[in-house]
Protein backbone atom coordinates (compact mmCIF):
# COMPACT_ATOMS: atom_id res chain seq x y z
CA UNK A 1 0.00 0.00 0.00
CA UNK A 2 1.28 3.43 -0.90
CA UNK A 3 1.79 5.55 2.21
CA UNK A 4 3.74 8.64 3.23
CA UNK A 5 4.53 11.55 0.97
CA UNK A 6 3.67 9.74 -2.25
CA UNK A 7 0.16 9.10 -0.90
CA UNK A 8 -0.11 12.84 -0.29
CA UNK A 9 0.94 13.42 -3.90
CA UNK A 10 -1.72 10.99 -5.09
CA UNK A 11 -4.46 12.67 -3.04
CA UNK A 12 -3.51 16.22 -4.02
CA UNK A 13 -2.98 15.71 -7.76
CA UNK A 14 0.72 16.41 -7.22
CA UNK A 15 0.21 19.78 -5.59
CA UNK A 16 2.70 18.27 -3.19
CA UNK A 17 5.44 16.26 -4.89
CA UNK A 18 7.37 13.58 -3.09
CA UNK A 19 10.61 12.08 -4.32
CA UNK A 20 10.09 8.89 -2.31
CA UNK A 21 7.68 6.06 -2.83
CA UNK A 22 6.97 4.49 0.57
CA UNK A 23 5.16 1.16 0.43
CA UNK A 24 3.69 -0.61 3.43
CA UNK A 25 3.81 -4.38 3.12
CA UNK A 26 3.69 -7.50 5.24
CA UNK A 27 5.97 -9.35 2.82
CA UNK A 28 9.41 -10.36 4.09
CA UNK A 29 12.63 -8.82 2.82
CA UNK A 30 13.48 -11.84 0.71
CA UNK A 31 10.22 -11.69 -1.20
CA UNK A 32 10.57 -7.93 -1.66
CA UNK A 33 14.13 -8.25 -2.92
CA UNK A 34 13.18 -10.95 -5.43
CA UNK A 35 10.50 -8.73 -6.98
CA UNK A 36 12.54 -5.54 -6.96
CA UNK A 37 15.64 -7.13 -8.46
CA UNK A 38 13.48 -8.71 -11.14
CA UNK A 39 12.15 -5.24 -11.99
CA UNK A 40 15.67 -3.89 -12.39
CA UNK A 41 15.97 -2.05 -9.07
CA UNK A 42 19.08 -2.16 -6.96
CA UNK A 43 19.43 -1.61 -3.23
CA UNK A 44 21.32 1.54 -2.31
CA UNK A 45 21.75 1.66 1.46
CA UNK A 46 18.18 1.25 2.67
CA UNK A 47 16.25 2.31 -0.44
CA UNK A 48 15.66 0.85 -3.89
CA UNK A 49 16.70 2.81 -6.96
CA UNK A 50 16.25 2.34 -10.71
CA UNK A 51 18.03 4.22 -13.47
CA UNK A 52 14.73 5.03 -15.22
CA UNK A 53 12.70 5.86 -12.12
CA UNK A 54 13.45 9.10 -10.31
CA UNK A 55 11.87 8.46 -6.89
CA UNK A 56 13.50 6.10 -4.43
CA UNK A 57 11.39 3.19 -3.16
CA UNK A 58 11.31 2.20 0.49
CA UNK A 59 9.35 -0.55 2.19
CA UNK A 60 7.81 0.16 5.57
CA UNK A 61 7.70 -3.02 7.63
CA UNK A 62 4.65 -4.23 9.54
CA UNK A 63 1.14 -2.78 9.43
CA UNK A 64 1.53 1.00 9.23
CA UNK A 65 0.11 2.97 12.10
CA UNK A 66 -0.38 6.52 13.23
CA UNK A 67 -0.10 6.52 16.98
CA UNK A 68 -2.72 4.22 18.38
CA UNK A 69 -4.44 3.70 15.03
CA UNK A 70 -3.40 0.94 12.63
CA UNK A 71 -3.95 2.00 9.04
CA UNK A 72 -6.31 -0.60 7.63
CA UNK A 73 -8.39 1.49 5.26
CA UNK A 74 -7.20 1.76 1.73
CA UNK A 75 -8.48 2.51 -1.73
CA UNK A 76 -7.49 1.61 -5.25
CA UNK A 77 -6.42 4.29 -7.70
CA UNK A 78 -6.58 3.44 -11.36
CA UNK A 79 -3.73 4.62 -13.54
CA UNK A 80 -2.84 3.93 -17.11
CA UNK A 81 -0.21 1.51 -15.82
CA UNK A 82 -2.58 -0.43 -13.61
CA UNK A 83 -4.13 0.12 -10.22
CA UNK A 84 -2.33 1.26 -7.09
CA UNK A 85 -3.45 0.55 -3.54
CA UNK A 86 -3.11 3.68 -1.45
CA UNK A 87 -4.08 4.68 2.06
CA UNK A 88 -7.30 6.69 2.21
CA UNK A 89 -7.26 10.50 2.21
CA UNK A 90 -8.44 10.55 5.83
CA UNK A 91 -5.68 8.23 7.04
CA UNK A 92 -3.08 9.94 4.88
CA UNK A 93 -4.10 13.21 6.51
CA UNK A 94 -3.79 11.60 9.96
CA UNK A 95 -0.32 10.36 9.04
CA UNK A 96 0.73 13.92 8.20
CA UNK A 97 -0.93 15.34 11.29
CA UNK A 98 0.95 12.83 13.43
CA UNK A 99 4.24 14.36 12.28
CA UNK A 100 2.91 17.80 13.16
CA UNK A 101 1.60 16.61 16.50
CA UNK A 102 4.73 14.80 17.63
CA UNK A 103 7.57 16.77 15.99
CA UNK A 104 5.97 20.15 15.25
CA UNK A 105 6.68 19.50 11.57
CA UNK A 106 5.01 22.37 9.72
CA UNK A 107 5.67 20.81 6.32
CA UNK A 108 3.43 17.94 7.39
CA UNK A 109 0.74 20.34 8.62
CA UNK A 110 0.75 22.03 5.20
CA UNK A 111 0.45 18.64 3.50
CA UNK A 112 -2.47 17.71 5.77
CA UNK A 113 -4.16 20.97 4.81
CA UNK A 114 -3.57 20.26 1.13
CA UNK A 115 -5.25 16.87 1.46
CA UNK A 116 -8.21 18.43 3.28
CA UNK A 117 -8.60 20.99 0.51
CA UNK A 118 -8.47 18.43 -2.29
CA UNK A 119 -10.36 15.46 -0.88
CA UNK A 120 -13.37 14.65 1.23
CA UNK A 121 -12.09 13.56 4.64
CA UNK A 122 -13.78 12.33 7.81
CA UNK A 123 -13.31 15.23 10.19
CA UNK A 124 -15.14 13.46 13.01
CA UNK A 125 -12.75 10.48 12.82
CA UNK A 126 -9.76 12.84 12.72
CA UNK A 127 -11.05 14.67 15.78
CA UNK A 128 -11.63 11.42 17.71
CA UNK A 129 -8.19 10.10 16.81
CA UNK A 130 -6.54 13.43 17.75
CA UNK A 131 -8.21 13.37 21.14
CA UNK A 132 -7.17 9.74 21.68
CA UNK A 133 -3.59 10.82 20.92
CA UNK A 134 -3.85 13.58 23.52
CA UNK A 135 -3.54 16.21 20.80
CA UNK A 136 -6.80 18.12 21.09
CA UNK A 137 -4.99 21.48 21.16
CA UNK A 138 -2.93 20.75 18.09
CA UNK A 139 -5.98 19.42 16.33
CA UNK A 140 -7.55 22.80 17.06
CA UNK A 141 -4.50 24.46 15.51
CA UNK A 142 -4.95 22.33 12.38
CA UNK A 143 -8.65 23.25 12.06
CA UNK A 144 -7.93 26.91 12.64
CA UNK A 145 -5.10 27.01 10.09
CA UNK A 146 -7.24 25.12 7.56
CA UNK A 147 -10.02 27.67 8.00
CA UNK A 148 -7.54 30.54 7.58
CA UNK A 149 -6.18 28.98 4.36
CA UNK A 150 -9.66 28.59 2.97
CA UNK A 151 -10.34 32.27 3.63
CA UNK A 152 -7.18 33.35 1.79
CA UNK A 153 -6.34 30.69 -0.79
CA UNK A 154 -2.69 30.21 -1.80
CA UNK A 155 -1.51 28.84 -5.12
CA UNK A 156 1.77 27.87 -3.56
CA UNK A 157 2.79 24.22 -3.24
CA UNK A 158 3.52 22.98 0.26
CA UNK B 1 2.85 44.47 13.22
CA UNK B 2 4.61 42.23 15.75
CA UNK B 3 7.76 44.32 15.56
CA UNK B 4 5.81 47.23 16.99
CA UNK B 5 4.42 45.01 19.72
CA UNK B 6 7.73 43.41 20.74
CA UNK B 7 9.94 46.41 20.12
CA UNK B 8 12.03 45.11 17.26
CA UNK B 9 12.37 42.69 14.38
CA UNK B 10 14.61 40.18 16.17
CA UNK B 11 12.23 39.92 19.09
CA UNK B 12 9.28 39.32 16.78
CA UNK B 13 11.22 36.74 14.80
CA UNK B 14 12.35 34.85 17.88
CA UNK B 15 8.74 34.69 19.09
CA UNK B 16 7.41 33.51 15.74
CA UNK B 17 10.18 30.93 15.34
CA UNK B 18 9.47 29.39 18.72
CA UNK B 19 5.72 29.37 18.22
CA UNK B 20 6.18 27.75 14.83
CA UNK B 21 8.75 25.12 15.76
CA UNK B 22 8.19 24.70 19.49
CA UNK B 23 11.83 25.04 20.43
CA UNK B 24 15.08 26.34 19.01
CA UNK B 25 18.62 27.47 19.69
CA UNK B 26 20.30 30.75 18.92
CA UNK B 27 22.40 29.69 15.94
CA UNK B 28 19.47 27.92 14.34
CA UNK B 29 17.22 30.95 14.72
CA UNK B 30 19.88 33.37 13.45
CA UNK B 31 20.62 31.13 10.49
CA UNK B 32 16.94 30.83 9.58
CA UNK B 33 16.54 34.59 9.28
CA UNK B 34 20.08 35.26 8.10
CA UNK B 35 20.57 37.47 11.16
CA UNK B 36 23.53 38.19 13.36
CA UNK B 37 23.88 35.78 16.26
CA UNK B 38 24.42 38.16 19.20
CA UNK B 39 21.11 40.06 18.88
CA UNK B 40 19.23 36.74 18.72
CA UNK B 41 21.06 35.46 21.80
CA UNK B 42 20.25 38.73 23.60
CA UNK B 43 16.55 38.37 22.77
CA UNK B 44 16.40 34.79 23.95
CA UNK B 45 18.08 35.80 27.18
CA UNK B 46 15.62 38.67 27.69
CA UNK B 47 12.60 36.47 27.12
CA UNK B 48 13.97 33.88 29.50
CA UNK B 49 14.49 36.49 32.21
CA UNK B 50 10.94 37.69 31.60
CA UNK B 51 9.66 34.18 32.33
CA UNK B 52 8.35 33.49 28.83
CA UNK B 53 11.02 30.97 27.88
CA UNK B 54 13.06 28.30 29.60
CA UNK B 55 16.28 26.74 28.40
CA UNK B 56 18.33 23.64 28.97
CA UNK B 57 21.59 22.31 27.68
CA UNK B 58 21.51 19.58 25.08
CA UNK B 59 25.13 18.63 24.64
CA UNK B 60 26.85 21.96 24.14
CA UNK B 61 23.76 23.69 22.78
CA UNK B 62 21.34 25.77 24.81
CA UNK B 63 17.84 24.87 23.65
CA UNK B 64 14.99 27.29 24.33
CA UNK B 65 11.32 26.48 24.59
CA UNK B 66 8.19 27.94 26.10
CA UNK B 67 7.93 28.18 29.85
CA UNK B 68 5.10 25.78 30.73
CA UNK B 69 4.55 27.66 33.99
CA UNK B 70 4.52 31.16 32.55
CA UNK B 71 1.08 32.66 33.25
CA UNK B 72 1.16 34.85 30.14
CA UNK B 73 2.55 32.19 27.83
CA UNK B 74 -0.73 30.55 26.71
CA UNK B 75 -2.29 33.84 25.67
CA UNK B 76 0.92 35.03 24.05
CA UNK B 77 1.10 31.81 22.04
CA UNK B 78 -2.50 32.29 20.90
CA UNK B 79 -1.56 35.70 19.59
CA UNK B 80 1.52 34.34 17.84
CA UNK B 81 -0.50 31.50 16.28
CA UNK B 82 -2.82 34.07 14.72
CA UNK B 83 0.18 36.05 13.51
CA UNK B 84 1.66 32.93 11.91
CA UNK B 85 -1.58 32.34 10.02
CA UNK B 86 -1.21 35.84 8.58
CA UNK B 87 2.37 35.38 7.37
CA UNK B 88 2.50 35.74 3.56
CA UNK B 89 3.07 32.48 1.65
CA UNK B 90 6.57 33.46 0.42
CA UNK B 91 7.69 34.24 3.96
CA UNK B 92 6.10 31.07 5.30
CA UNK B 93 7.94 28.97 2.73
CA UNK B 94 11.24 30.74 3.43
CA UNK B 95 11.26 30.66 7.23
CA UNK B 96 8.61 28.38 8.67
CA UNK B 97 8.60 25.11 6.72
CA UNK B 98 11.89 23.55 7.75
CA UNK B 99 11.59 19.79 8.06
CA UNK B 100 11.32 18.61 11.66
CA UNK B 101 9.98 15.07 11.23
CA UNK B 102 12.54 12.26 11.35
CA UNK B 103 14.26 10.89 8.29
CA UNK B 104 15.71 7.38 8.42
CA UNK B 105 19.46 7.03 7.98
CA UNK B 106 20.28 6.02 4.42
CA UNK B 107 17.22 7.69 2.94
CA UNK B 108 18.21 10.65 0.75
CA UNK B 109 16.60 13.98 1.61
Amino acid sequence: MLVGGAAVSAHTANRYQSLDVDLATLADNGAIAAVMLDLGFKKTRRVWTHPRFVPTVDFVGGPPAVGSLTLVSFMSLRTRYGSVTVTTPTQSLMDRLAAFYHWNDRQSLEQAILIARHQKVDYAAIARWSEAEGMKDKHGAFRRTLAARKRSPSRRKA
Amino acid sequence: MLEGLFGGRNAARVMLFLENYGDGYATEIARTYDSALRPVQAQLDRFERAGLLVSRMRGRTRLYTWNPRGPLVPKLRELLAVALDLVPPEERERYYLQRRRPRARGKPL
